[in-house]
């Protein structure tokens, strides 16, 4: 089947009132209708497709929009020819009485009216509504979602394709059973990321619940199993605090401690009464020590003080005798540090005296050598100024002169050459120019001679041109003015000269050297040095040699410090002796006033020992009485400590007894919380929980195991299906590849579209790498579509199925360059294909040539 | 007719059946509980006065109060019979044991807990030689001292203990198990075993009962008490008292086998389905259809039954001669399948199953 429009006619459709539209002589390949908007390209569209598919009784949606502006019922007339076959198909719409004629063309035969009419046009297409078949695949629509296909599309491709692939033809089995795969998938994993949902993640959820709830159920168990531990830990100590027989021996011996106590409290009272005896006693008893203490003190102090009034006399005396000493001895020293220091003056000014006449021999010395240097310094600038001189007259060319001189050899050989050698061998009387010629002397000739011999006169030229004897003068002139100018007359005397001032700047550069050696500060410092005579010192040189006069004063210097040190000394040692003997002065008054006042105390001495023997005998009378009453008092504290161990028994075993009475009472109260704690725990039964959690547990991860086993099943089988699906609709998708291939070459470039499985487009390949169509602009998006639409309508077309493509307002987003490249590829279609273009960009289609329609009024009789 | 009394053991009452679905799980612990009525029932039938239940009477060391009293009082009710309770593994005697707890509590009259290792008169002349638990590891033969124990001239003598017997028990580990020759050392009439759960002679005059309700899958022939007869204490009576059936059974397939015929001796029973738990270890190798079949069969098992536990694991699909899916009319199924088939392994097996199953539901 193919089918193409020839014209379309409208009227009464929408804005196009009685007047009407045409679009005549539509041509089989490209045409192109280019109007402003609101024109009603897009109602065209719509027409045709009620014109084909719709009844013209029908009063639907979409035939009701067509009515016109002016409330008429829409006429619509195509001419089209099918299969080779020329027809026309009249239709006017009207609800319950519309109109359709089928008639042939040219002939104007009606064929069909009405259904059969109707029936008859659908056959021709090929389809029964707009969506299907080849004819319903072209549309593409004004602002239509232009790479989504109708289920109705891909039904029609995948029947276009299946032919080429015999066993291509699916019953729709895989597709169901991938469908109930991906329904039950989704039951167990999300399709994108995998993550486990629905009943696998319950189940996931199940086993953790499961096993938080076991943890848990383990924890009240171990918890109940402590406290039960806790529990007969605790009655078992109950029991050995609860023992009658212990309890009963411990009363007895409780009672007995308490009797002990009361016995030593008794004796404990007369121990107050003792303390307070010896406390008397000792009181008395440090009197009397002390008063008897005191007075011996007394005596020993005044026999101390008398000695040391005696020793201190003597000491005074030694001082005052030591004072006189020292005292003599500074002097002594001082005169001696005197005489050393007058040494040392003497032997300095020897010393500087010393100095004066060194250095002043050491000055002529040096005034005796720059007057000599200064001598061979001044030859010397006289060679350099002279050498000087010989550089100044510069370098010589001496290559020039060879050159200049080979130059004129070379002339002059050549003229030789040139020129007549006359030599006489043997007489005489032959003369060239009228000089004779002598034997053996040849004579050459330039220019011409005249040879005489006798009567004979020979004239004898040279050969040689004018230009050689010019170049040879030349030459010879150019040399000597070259050796004029050196002031030398040959080529040899001036080798000579160049090595004389070669020779010259050598001199120079080491008489430099040697001039800068001697005088390394110039001449003038030299100059000064030399003409400056050097003054004598005054006075005479000091007879001892200065080394002499040096190791003098050295040694004088070492003896100097001591002797003064010496001397401060003993300066020092006389006052501290002096301020000695002033302190014991002073302390022998002291003391001496000290002693008379404890003589006067004291009393006579005859009565002094008396004194004391009394005092030490009232002293042992209080130790007597003191002794005996500590003993006593002794005795009552051994006692008292036998009270206090009583005491604290009685303390032990009263606290023990209330301890005990408290653990018991702890025990009770603890032993009643775990049994509190365990009833509860024995109401829920920790065991069964925890047994059932376990089973639970066990019910849920066999189900989880389960599922996971299904969910791999599913996934294999998908993932084997979507592998064979894959390959097939590869092999399937060939042809409509193959179709596009070229269009996508020239709308892209070298790239290739990736189908998916739902036939429609899925990706773009371009240098390798694929890109999902939902990333690329809108622009590509809708260029992609409109190369499937047109690599399907090359599909078609082969396979002589060719439909008119119909584009309305496409291409809006392509710029220049891809718009060029679409129009190529509408271009390349349209040669089997007819397009018809709807555009309302009239100067960016002007590019696209083609057949321009141009709309005309509904002709008054078509 | 002379003395007589039932034996029974491992009552475990309180087990959670928690792995089951919750109206089964429910029902399975009713039935525990139930059996004490069917127990007394089968006592008064057999005029019997005694009951004596040899250890794991409760499942837990620690039951709930709900879990231990309810018991209780169900054989309070009974108060024409006399129950002697041993403390078993499950539920040893001690400090703060569940048998302190009875006993703070008071037990009715007729119920007996026999917590001391000493013995006590049932009649004048008979005798029960208690060997309870004291803990989960008593580490000794607790039945020796039966040997030492005194009882009057004459008496009869009846042992009551828990535990392996030497060469045969439920615990082939068990450290110290039970002298096999006991009754004969300690010069007892009979010998009343608890701990393994099917009823099993394991001596002279020595028998386990095996627990009245069956509560897992292992063919020992649970579900019953012992009747025991004087002067036939080597062939007590066994009488059923299960509610519901534990079967497990091995289903070996061949590929001529229907898979219909060849479950349907497992599935025909006298037995109510609805106390019936089966658990079907399926092996051999069957085709795609077989499976199908059996998938049925599995489907209607498991809406018949109390609970079905069926093990396909070692059933081998044929499925790389199957033409079902290989030819399949559609080219994408039929090319997946064989792809699937190809592969091999487990996983793909399973996914052609799947497979199957989407396809044959359609």
């Amino acid at each position: 089947m193919t089918f193409r429009f020839d014209a379309v006619r409208l009227r009464h459709v929408r804005g196009f009132g009685g007047t009407g539209m045409a679009l005549e002589g539509i041509t089989p390949g490209l045409n192109v209708l280019s109007q402003p908007n609101e024109f009603g390209k897009s109602t065209i569209l719509a027409a045709i497709k009620a014109a084909l598919f719709f009844k013209a009784t029908a009063d639907n949606k979409i035939v009701k929009s067509l009515y016109g502006f002016d409330g008429d019922p829409p006429e619509i007339e195509l001419d089209f020819t099918a299969d080779g076959e020329a027809h026309r198909l009249s239709k006017r719409f009207r609800k319950g009485r519309g109109e359709t004629k089928l008639f042939e063309l040219p002939s104007g035969t009606e064929l069909a009216r009405e259904a059969d009419a109707e029936r008859e046009v659908l056959r021709l297409l090929g389809a029964d509504k707009p969506d299907a078949g080849a004819g319903g695949l072209l549309w593409v629509e004004q602002g239509a979602a232009l790479t989504d296909l109708q289920a109705a599309h891909k039904t029609t491709i995948a029947e276009a394709l299946a032919s080429e692939v015999s066993d291509a033809v699916s019953s729709g089995e895989a597709l169901r059973v991938n469908q109930a795969l991906a329904a039950e998938l989704a039951e167990f994993e999300t399709a994108k990321t995998g993550k486990p949902t629905k009943r696998l993640l319950a189940a996931l959820t199940d086993v953790e619940n499961a096993e938080t709830a076991l943890k848990e159920a383990d924890a009240k168990l171990a918890e109940a199993v402590t406290y039960r531990s806790r529990l007969i830990e605790l009655e078992g100590k109950l029991v050995q605090r609860t023992d009658t027989d212990d309890v009963e021996r411990f009363q007895a011996e409780l009672g007995e401690a308490r009797g002990a106590v009361l016995e030593l409290q008794k004796r404990a009272q007369a121990l107050g009464h003792t303390e307070q005896d010896v406390a008397r006693l000792e009181v008395s008893k440090a009197q009397a020590v002390a008063a008897h203490d005191r007075f011996g003190g007394d005596l020993k102090r005044l026999k101390n003080l008398n000695e040391t009034i005696g020793m201190a006399a003597e000491n005074e005396a030694e001082l005052s005798s030591e004072l006189g000493h020292t005292t003599a001895r500074a002097s002594d020293l001082a005169g001696e540090l005197a005489d050393l220091e007058e040494r040392q003056r003497s032997l300095a000014a020897s010393l500087r005296q010393a100095d004066a006449f060194e250095r002043y021999a050491r000055n002529r010395a040096e005034h005796e050598l720059a007057k000599t240097t200064l001598a061979d310094v001044r030859r010397l600038a006289g060679e350099k100024r002279a050498a000087e001189a010989v550089t100044a007259r510069g370098p010589i060319n001496l290559n020039e002169l060879r050159d200049q001189e080979r130059e004129a050899i070379i002339a002059e050989a050549a003229l030789d050459a040139a020129s007549p050698e006359i030599e006489l061998l043997t007489g005489d009387g032959v003369t060239l120019d009228g000089e004779p010629l002598a034997p053996e002397t040849p004579i050459r000739v330039r220019g011409e001679a005249a040879l005489t011999a006798g009567d004979v006169r020979i004239a004898v030229r040279s050969t040689a041109p004018l230009d050689l004897a010019e170049r040879h003068d030349k030459a010879r002139r150019k040399l000597a003015a070259l050796l004029e100018g050196l002031g030398v007359a040959t080529v040899d005397e001036a080798q000579a000269e160049a090595g004389l001032r070669q020779q010259a700047e050598v001199d120079l550069k080491r008489l430099a050297d040697e001039i800068k050696r001697l005088a390394p500060k110039g001449l003038s410092d030299l100059e000064t040095i030399a003409e400056a005579e050097p003054a004598a010192p005054e006075g005479e040189a000091p007879a001892e040699p200065r080394e002499a006069l040096e190791q003098a004063l050295t040694d004088l210097e070492t003896e100097l410090e001591p002797a003064k040190a010496r001397l401060n000394d003993a300066k020092a040692r006389v006052q501290a002796i002096d301020k000695k003997l002033v302190a014991r002065r002073a302390e022998l008054e002291i003391t001496k006033t000290e002693r008379d006042r404890l003589a006067a105390e004291l009393g006579p001495e005859e009565a002094q020992n008396e004194t004391l023997h009394g005092l030490a005998a009232k002293v042992s009378e209080q130790v007597a009485l003191l002794t005996a009453a500590e003993a006593a008092l002794g005795r009552l504290r051994g006692e008292q400590k036998d009270l206090e161990a009583a005491e604290r028994r009685v303390k032990r075993l009263e606290e023990a007894e209330a301890n005990r009475a408290k653990d018991v009472t702890a025990l009770k109260v603890e032993i009643g919380q775990l049994e509190g704690q365990l009833m509860q725990v024995y109401q829920q039964g920790p065991d069964e929980t925890r047994d059932a959690t376990a089973e639970r547990l066990e019910a849920v991860q066999a189900r989880l195991d389960r599922l996971e086993a299904r969910r791999a099943a599913l996934k294999r089988l998908k993932a084997a299906l979507d592998n064979v699906q894959s390959e097939r609709r590869d092999r399937l998708l060939k042809p409509l590849v193959d179709a596009a291939a070229p269009l996508v070459d020239q709308v892209f470039g070298a790239s290739a579209l990736r189908f998916g499985s739902d036939l429609t487009p899925e990706k773009l390949e371009r240098s390798g790498r694929e890109q999902a169509l939902e990333v690329l602009s809108a622009g590509a998006r809708e260029q992609i579509a409109i190369v499937t639409r047109l690599g399907l309508a090359r599909l078609f077309a082969s396979r002589g199925q060719a439909v008119p493509l119909i584009l309305d307002d496409a291409m809006i987003y392509a710029d220049d360059a891809r718009t060029d490249r679409l129009f190529d590829a509408l271009h390349m279609v349209a040669e089997d294909t007819q397009v018809i273009v709807l555009t309302c960009h009239d100067r960016k289609f002007d590019a696209l040539g083609g057949h321009r329609l141009r709309p005309q009024p509904f002709p008054a009789s078509a | 007719m002379g003395f007589r009394f039932l034996h029974t053991a491992d009552w475990q009452l309180g087990k959670p059946f928690a792995g089951f679905e919750p109206d089964l799980s429910a029902s399975l612990r009713d039935a525990r509980l139930a059996m004490i009525d069917r127990i007394a029932g089968v006592a008064r039938d057999a005029a019997a006065v005694h009951v004596l239940v040899a250890g794991d009477v409760w499942d837990q060391a620690m039951p709930s109060d709900r879990v231990l009293l309810q018991p209780i009082d169900r054989m309070a009710a009974a108060e024409d019979l006399i129950w002697w309770l041993l403390p078993g593994n499950h539920d040893p005697a001690g400090p703060e044991s569940l048998w302190q707890r009875l006993a703070a509590r008071g037990l009715p009259v007729n119920v007996r807990a026999a917590v001391d290792a000493a013995p006590v008169a049932m009649t004048e002349d008979i005798y029960l030689l208690p060997a309870p638990w004291t803990s989960k590891r008593p580490g000794r033969d607790l039945t020796a001292s039966f040997d030492t124990m005194e009882t009057p001239a004459g008496a009869k003598r009846i042992g009551l203990a828990h535990g392996g017997v030497q060469g045969f028990g439920s615990d082939p580990d068990a450290s110290f198990p039970i002298a096999a020759d006991r009754a004969d050392l300690a010069g007892l009439t009979y010998l009343a075993l608890g701990d393994w759960h099917g009823t099993k002679r394991a001596g002279p005059r020595a028998w386990y009962p095996g627990t009245p309700e069956p509560d897992r899958f292992r063919n020992n022939d649970a579900g019953a008490v012992l009747l025991v007869q004087e002067g036939h204490e080597d062939e007590p009576q066994r009488i059923p008292t299960q509610t519901f059936a534990w079967e497990m059974h091995s289903l070996a397939m061949e590929r001529t086998l229907d898979p219909n015929d060849a479950v349907a001796p497992i599935a025909t029973s006298d037995w109510p389905a609805h106390q019936r738990l089966l658990q079907i270890e399926l092996s051999g190798r069957v085709s795609l259809e077989q499976r199908r079949a059996l998938d049925l069969v599995r489907q209607d098992l498991s809406a018949r039954l109390a609970h079905l536990d069926w093990r396909d694991d070692g059933l081998e699909i044929a499925v790389a001669d199957d033409q079902s899916l290989n030819e399949h009319a559609d080219p994408v199924i039929a090319e997946t399948a064989r792809r699937l088939a190809a592969a091999g392994d487990a996983e793909s097996q399973a996914a052609l199953l799947l497979l199957d199953d989407l396809v044959s539901a359609s």
